[in-house]
């Protein structure tokens, strides 16, 4: 090992970090060269020296302390665990009854809660196909519910309707920019109206100029 | 302490065994102490932070985790967090009242000459003095080495840091170390020349 390696290797084999193969190469360099065993020395030094000077133990009174908050700590916990086991034995039966009754209560509450479909809240107009006519050709709108989901577990309300133009394309309306699931956040895709609502069905009302916000 | 010992016994301590725990208490107090004394150099703070380190054990005994290392380093841990937590409320105390601060920087040793501190005080004084005016970093790596004697990865584990990181830290604080006490080590040479 030259000089170069052996420095790069000294703090740790100070450390006693170096496995035994390189300690003994680091320490036959040492033996043969003295401007490494210097540095070696140095190091070694002011290591010795935060060695010996290490503190006093601390205050006896330190002991009392530590060993008090432990005992204190553990004397809590073994009187809680006491008055807990006393006001389960002792309480009366007419409050294990109603602590019972409220607890199965607050659980069928909590489970009915919890499997119960959405419920949908409508409040405004269903949809349905109105007709405007306009001069040369009659165009067909929809009335589209736009949903909003509240509440826990879940609640559909219908917030507010929009119109949408329809287009027949083989025999089938189509509404152009409508959503499956219709949100104040949904992104425009096309729309299959027989899915949301048979067209036979609806009667369609004309909508006179300025009667619907958006067409 | 051996693993499987120092695991009942913690196991015991836990259950409220006040020997279990003394035992521990007893094993681990001085070096607990020894790293918050050399990390503050107060023993009324340093007594102060091994209470607090070791109610910490006793509140809060499932955050040691024995598959991941022995209970020294784990409350090392815990009082370099306790000794940081200090020094930086003392810090920000310091930057709030910079005239107390001034008053205490003029009574500092370190504006002292190597004769004088000679002259005034023991060579540990000033050994103490040069390890107190490392850098927070550099200071818990090489207390945490040569008083605590823990490996490398120990001291990673402890100050969260790269194992990387603490031999440079290391190197850093021995070659500040070795610059201030220099004049010292050079006097030793002497000595030992002359005999």
């Amino acid at each position: 090992m030259n000089c170069v390696e052996v420095k790069e290797h000294l703090e740790t084999f100070l450390d006693e970090q170096t496995d035994r193969d390189l300690s003994r190469e680091i320490a036959r360099h040492l033996n043969g060269c003295e401007p490494c065993r210097a540095e070696f020395a140095e190091l070694d030094f002011v290591s010795s020296l935060l060695k010996k000077e290490l503190p006093a133990s601390p205050a006896k009174q330190l002991d009392v302390r530590v060993m008090a908050a432990f005992r204190q700590h553990h004397k809590q916990k073994a009187t809680w665990n006491w008055s807990a086991i006393f006001a389960l034995f002792f309480a009366p039966k007419p409050i294990y009854a109603l602590l019972t009754l409220c607890f199965l209560t607050g659980l069928a509450f909590l489970i009915g809660r919890m499997t119960a479909p959405p419920r949908e809240i409508i409040v405004s107009s269903p949809p349905q196909i109105v007709e405007k006519e306009v001069p040369r050709e009659v165009l067909k709108y929809v009335e589209v519910p736009v949903t909003k989901t509240v509440g826990f577990p879940t609640e559909k309300i219908i917030t507010r309707t929009v119109y949408r133009t329809l287009e027949r394309k083989n025999g089938t309306y189509f509404a152009n920019n409508l959503p499956k699931n219709i949100s104040d956040s949904a992104v425009s895709t096309q729309f299959d109206l027989k899915d949301f609502q048979p067209l036979g069905e609806i009667a369609p009302r004309i909508v006179k100029k300025g009667e619907t916000n958006e067409k | 302490m051996n693993r499987n010992i120092e695991t009942k016994l913690i196991d015991q301590a836990l259950r409220g065994d006040e020997i279990a725990f003394a035992e521990i208490y007893t094993r681990l107090r001085d070096s607990i102490y020894g790293f918050a004394f050399r990390m503050l150099m107060d023993e009324t703070m340093a007594e102060d932070i091994t209470q607090e380190t070791f109610i910490f054990l006793i509140e809060n005994p499932h955050k040691f985790d024995s598959s991941r290392g022995s209970l020294h380093p784990f409350l090392c841990g815990v009082t370099r967090n306790l000794v940081l937590h200090h020094l930086r409320k003392k810090q920000s105390l310091r930057e709030d009242f910079g005239e107390f601060d001034e008053f205490i920087e003029t009574k500092d040793e370190t504006n002292l000459s190597p004769l004088e501190i000679l002259l005034e005080s023991e060579l540990s004084d000033y050994v103490n003095v040069c390890v107190t005016d490392l850098p927070e970093a550099q200071r818990e790596v090489i207390i945490l080495r040569e008083l605590q004697e823990f490996s490398y990865e120990e001291i990673a584990k402890i100050t969260e840091t790269d194992l990387n990181l603490v031999k440079v830290r290391l190197h850093r604080a021995r070659k500040n170390l070795a610059d201030k006490l220099a004049p010292y080590l050079k006097k030793k040479e002497k000595c030992n020349e002359l005999r």
